[in-house]
């Protein structure tokens, strides 16, 4: 007994091996707790976390707010990092239980053990799963996009688990694996986008190709809808996000993502997309818009590929594995030959298809692919050993090896820089964090040109970037809004914030600090060369603004400038905000109940006032009593119409409140978020039901009967 | 009479058509037909291998060959971005110490890798002069630059002549006589010569020449066929007629909804092909083997025809792949090829792309990975569509032997 279990745990040497190279490669996520943070992917802390307990909630803290669908649907994530947080543990530790460890080991030992499936050779299974984990797209990706490559992290696991499930017929298997599935959809919901296909063709491929059985078209549909059931499950299970998709329709806060233009022609190119070449991969690191030629070695993969599906084609697998390379390749292209429209029809007609602006993110496909058809080939020549083939082997696995540890070498040596480098956060940035904290009190912080990623956006102290108000609706200043040559797009910032006009627009925004940040090329904090002057062109210009008063709070670098007339983030105006004359705002009393709620009592009201409510303008944001609850809410009448609640001059929330509401409490609430909470009732409930499910052991048995009673009756 | 037109009017028609349709495309894009360009070769241009940065300054000396020189045309990289960076453009004779023009462009109306035309007021008599001309960065950096693009030509010299000169080789004098003015005709000639070697080459009209000249090989081939082979081509056609419609279909769709003038190749190689069928059949119980070997020319046409199309036509893309797939497949089935051979040409191309790219040749290269990607995605969906048929689900069942 004891011989067989070692006889099994020397035969997974492999996953000993992957586990090994890869902790290697990404030892800055594997053996420190240091921060990382780069891009996109800012650093958070602790304080920030304790937003993300309880329910989900669509109103995103940050800059002037406004519902974020997208946000909404990381919220499992947000919350296991706060659960993680709030059982002491720091948040860049938090982030890679979270995010970098799932991305180190699981996305390679899944596809290890999905290639065994197909094939006998553990060589050939460990080179395909470090081809699938050290692709130059993967390792681009891991350094900005965390949300992503976790996603893509788990789908060999939920392919593997499908696969078995369709074979053992087994639907407790089926649940599993749309488990599974629903927790790569919350890490990023085009990652499901792109799953979903593969899963949808993988039941198709079951019934029409692997079942060699006669079947019906009705018994063959009644299979399909069993075997989607794992889509299905995270459909319910992710009721929360799609009831609030749905409940914002109105207010188009949606269409950011999925309006965005295509992106990335003239860079995506049939020959890189072949070689499973990212175009700005320069080896170990990425150029970021320079169009690097594709290496040699590269031509290695679709040979190996190519060759690998001609000798394993009657394998039942490897023709399903060829169709997804096939795909991957095809739309990783973009618009290059074969078929350069496709992808421009695609992403103008199939729904939620324009989510990818740019078409890098099917070299998920290819890796998976790829993955499998080389390592069929590696698996062919084994099998078949002649000392040519030896040969052949040996010069194969090797080239293979070689393109692995090139690719990798840049996240083990930093190079490739990113999320790859451990970062320290700067003692300014501490002393400035602090100072803000202790303050207790809401007010925004506006950057000048733009943010540092080490002070996050707070509930009570969201950042404003000079650089995005600019380009903004929030700019009166330039109402042109002249996309200026970028020499002078430092002025035009200044510019905006110079006049009168602009003091009373900081104002209504509740501005009260303006910081101009240190120039800290050590953690990738440097943004200064972006707009073509240096950081002394703004300390310079921020003197000339006379509202803006310099206070010291003994940083060494960082500036910080206050606004004294800065407004808080509730108040009543007797007229409507204006940019010509000063409105002087009379306190109100609130309390935050959440991102998405508020609580008011309003004071004495002799004549009609205006509630300024410092948020991004949504018609969502309604007034009820105070008493108005979920589930209740639902049915409560609004106390102020539409027509009375507007934007005001920066954009926010203005409402006429009558005065018959004197001395009354009321509710602010963002009407969707109280659909949000019942699909997230919903959602925990079935999510409930299904884990009891899938743990009851008898469970098959005990639906097989209720089937039979329901038939009965 | 008969046999003339057919054989004379005909063909002579087509080919003048040809030489019509291209000077029409020509004058469509070019406003008239006395705008002539040269090439301004590399070792004429001084300019910096990389982005041309704050304060870098391309330089161009040449010799201008015409009179009226109101353009130079300069090739740049706009490395795939919209750039803020301005160049300043200035223009002089050789000899004089003072700019004749000076302008200020954006790069963000440059076009990657394309010609960007600096227009300035005509040299009158620019004809033998030399010119001198610079290009000056304003703001370019690293992030934030073009660069001269090297292919030919990196830039041309744009000269509007004087077509009354032109038409006065023959001259009238007081009393009304004609006679011919030798160094007019001679500079006629020239400007002939010059234009079409500018069409040709540097204008690059050559693939619509090429294209507008294809009826008359189309009707020369159809020609022969239909006199040898009438009874067996209607027979053909009367058997095989799902296949002949889809063709016709494909065609018309091409020709009324795709509109461009590719469609002309497209045409030939479908022609072409269902004239490769027409004899394979007419030549009775013959093995593939036999018949290429018999008919090698013929065979060869179609093929041909493919490998142009995948190494160097590069218009309407899309039509013509799809075209040449549903072509494949019908040779496939016809034929009965196996599979390999998918699997074959894909790994043909395969390798004309790395050799292609290795030596830098990077347009022949896409073309070759894009026929990689054909062939293997036949490869793919055949053994899907032969999967598919031997299980006989739905009651599919195959009457046919696979071909593996």
């Amino acid at each position: 007994m004891k011989n067989k279990f070692l006889a099994k745990v020397i035969n997974f040497w492999p996953v000993v091996l992957i586990i090994l190279f890869s902790s290697i490669v990404f030892h800055t996520w594997v053996f420190s707790f240091s921060p990382v943070t780069s891009g996109d992917w800012m650093f958070n802390d602790e304080i920030n976390l304790t937003e993300y307990y309880g329910l989900p909630k669509i109103i995103s803290h940050n800059g002037f707010g406004g519902a974020d669908i997208m946000g909404l649907s990381f919220f499992p994530f947000n919350l296991l990092t706060s659960v993680l947080v709030h059982f002491g543990l720091t948040y860049s530790a938090a982030l890679r239980f979270v995010f970098l460890y799932i991305i180190v080991f699981v996305g390679p030992i899944a596809n290890f053990f999905l290639i065994k499936k197909i094939f006998r050779s553990n060589l050939a299974a460990l080179i395909g799963a470090l081809l699938f984990q050290f692709n130059p797209y993967f390792l681009i990706l891991g350094n900005g996009v965390l949300t992503l490559m976790a996603s893509y992290s788990f789908f060999p696991l939920i392919l593997l688990l499908y696969m078995n499930s369709l074979e053992k017929n087994s639907f407790k298997g089926l649940l599993i694996a749309g488990l599974v599935l629903y927790v790569a959809s919350f890490y990023e919901v085009r990652g499901l986008y792109l799953m979903a296909p593969i899963l949808f063709g993988y039941s198709l491929f079951h019934i029409f190709i692997l079942n060699k059985k006669d079947v019906s078209l009705a018994t063959s549909l009644k299979k399909l809808i069993i075997y989607l059931t794992p889509i299905f499950l995270v459909l319910l299970l992710s009721f929360y996000w799609i009831f609030g998709l749905l409940a914002t329709q109105n207010s188009g806060v949606n269409s950011a993502l999925f309006n965005r233009a295509l992106f990335g022609e003239g860079y995506m190119m049939a020959t890189s997309s072949l070689a499973q070449f990212h175009p700005f991969w320069a080896g170990d690191y990425s150029t970021n818009f320079i169009i690097m030629k594709v290496p040699l070695r590269f031509w290695l993969l679709p040979l190996a590929a190519i060759l690998g599906y001609f000798v394993n084609r009657r394998n039942k697998y490897v023709l399903f594995f060829g169709i997804i390379t096939f795909v991957g390749i095809m739309l990783s292209k973009l618009s290059a030959e074969p078929f350069g429209n496709l992808y421009k029809w695609l992403f103008l007609n199939i729904p939620g298809f324009s989510a990818f602006r740019e078409s890098s993110k099917f070299y998920f496909y290819t890796a998976v692919g790829y993955s499998v058809l080389i390592t069929g080939f590696i698996n062919y020549l084994i099998e078949h050993k002649t000392y040519k083939r030896t040969l052949i082997t040996t010069f194969l696995v090797s080239g293979l090896v070689v393109i692995v540890v090139l690719n990798a070498r840049g996240q083990f040596t930093g190079r490739i820089g990113g999320l790859s480098v451990a970062r320290n956060m700067p003692s300014d940035y501490r002393i400035l964090k602090q100072y803000i904290l202790d303050q207790n009190q809401y007010f925004r912080l506006l950057w000048l040109p733009y943010y540092s990623r080490w002070i996050p956006n707070y509930p009570q102290n969201p950042k404003l970037a000079a650089n995005a108000l600019y380009y903004s609706p929030w700019n009166l200043i330039n109402p042109d809004k002249p996309i200026t040559v970028k020499a002078s797009e430092a002025e035009r910032f200044a510019e905006m914030l110079s006049t009168e006009q602009s003091r009373r627009l900081l104002d209504a925004s509740s501005v009260k600090y303006v910081i101009i940040p240190l120039v800290d090329k050590a953690n990738g904090d440097d943004f200064f060369y972006l707009f073509n002057k240096p950081r002394d062109f703004y300390l310079s210009a921020i003197k000339k603004i006379s509202y803006l008063k310099p206070v010291n709070i003994n940083t060494q670098e960082v500036k910080v400038y206050l606004n004294e007339t800065a407004k808080p983030k509730m108040y009543l105006t007797t007229q409507p905000e204006s940019i010509t004359e000063d409105i002087t705002a009379i306190p109100v009393l609130y309390q935050r109940l959440s991102a998405s709620e508020y609580q008011i009592s309003l004071g004495e009201l002799s004549s009609p006032m205006y509630l300024q409510f410092s948020e991004a303008y949504d018609p969502n944001w309604k007034i009820f009593t105070g008493t108005d609850n979920w589930p209740n809410i639902f049915n409560a009448p609004p106390l102020i119409l539409a027509s009375d609640h507007e934007a005001n001059i920066a954009g926010l929330n203005t409402y006429k409140i009558d005065p018959r509401l004197s001395n009354r409490t009321i509710k602010l609430y963002y009407f969707p978020q109280a659909y949000i909470t019942l699909g997230w009732v919903l959602s925990l409930g079935i999510g409930l039901l299904i884990l009891v499910f899938i743990m009851t052991p008898n469970s098959m048995a005990l639906l097989t009967k209720i089937k039979k009673l329901i038939r009965l009756k | 009479m008969r046999k003339y037109i057919f054989t004379a009017v005909i063909p002579i028609t087509l080919f003048f058509l040809g030489i019509g349709l291209t000077l029409t495309e020509v004058y469509k894009k070019e406003g008239n037909f006395f705008n002539i360009q040269t090439a301004i070769t590399r070792s004429q241009l001084q300019f910096p291998l990389s982005k041309i940065h704050a304060g870098n300054i391309v330089r161009g000396t040449f010799i201008a060959k015409y009179n009226n020189l109101g353009i130079i045309s300069v090739r740049f990289t706009t490395h795939f971005r919209i750039n803020e960076d301005s160049l300043i453009f200035r223009i002089k004779n050789q000899n004089s110490s003072t700019w004749f023009y000076q302008n200020t462009y954006k790069t963000d109306q440059f076009q990657p890798n394309q010609l960007f035309p600096f227009g300035f007021p005509p040299f009158k008599d620019s004809k033998g002069k030399a010119y001198v001309f610079e290009l000056e960065s304003v703001s370019g950096s690293e992030d934030d630059s073009v660069s001269i693009n090297t292919d030919f030509p990196i830039a041309m010299a744009l000269y509007s002549s004087d077509k009354h000169y032109y038409f006065s080789w023959i001259e009238q004098d007081l009393v009304g006589r004609r006679h011919l003015n030798p160094s007019v005709l001679k500079d006629a000639v020239i400007f002939i010569v010059q234009k079409t070697y500018a069409i040709f080459v540097l204008g690059q009209y050559t693939t619509t020449f090429l294209l507008y000249f294809t009826p008359l090989p189309i009707y020369i081939f159809w020609y022969w066929i239909l006199k040898k082979q009438t009874p067996l081509a209607k027979k053909f056609i009367s058997s095989h007629r799902y296949l002949s419609l889809t063709l016709l279909g494909l065609f018309l769709i091409g020709l009324f909804l795709i509109k461009n003038n590719s469609n002309y190749f497209t045409t030939l190689l479908i022609l072409s092909w269902i004239g490769g069928i027409i004899f394979y059949k007419s030549s009775g119980n013959t093995t593939t083997k036999t018949f290429i070997s018999r008919h090698s020319s013929l065979s060869l046409i179609a093929p041909v025809l493919i490998v142009i199309k995948a190494l160097f036509i590069k218009i309407n893309p899309d039509f013509m792949t799809l075209v040449i797939v549903l072509l494949w497949f019908t040779a496939i089935s016809i034929y009965k090829f196996k599979n390999i051979l998918n699997i074959y040409l894909s790994l043909i191309f395969l390798g004309i792309t790395i050799v292609f790219y290795s030596i830098g040749v990077s347009i022949i290269a896409e073309q070759a990975a894009a026929w990689t990607i054909v062939f293997f995605g036949f490869t793919i969906f055949y053994d899907l569509y032969s999967r598919i048929r031997q299980n006989h689900f739905l009651g599919w069942r195959s009457s046919k032997t696979i071909h593996e």
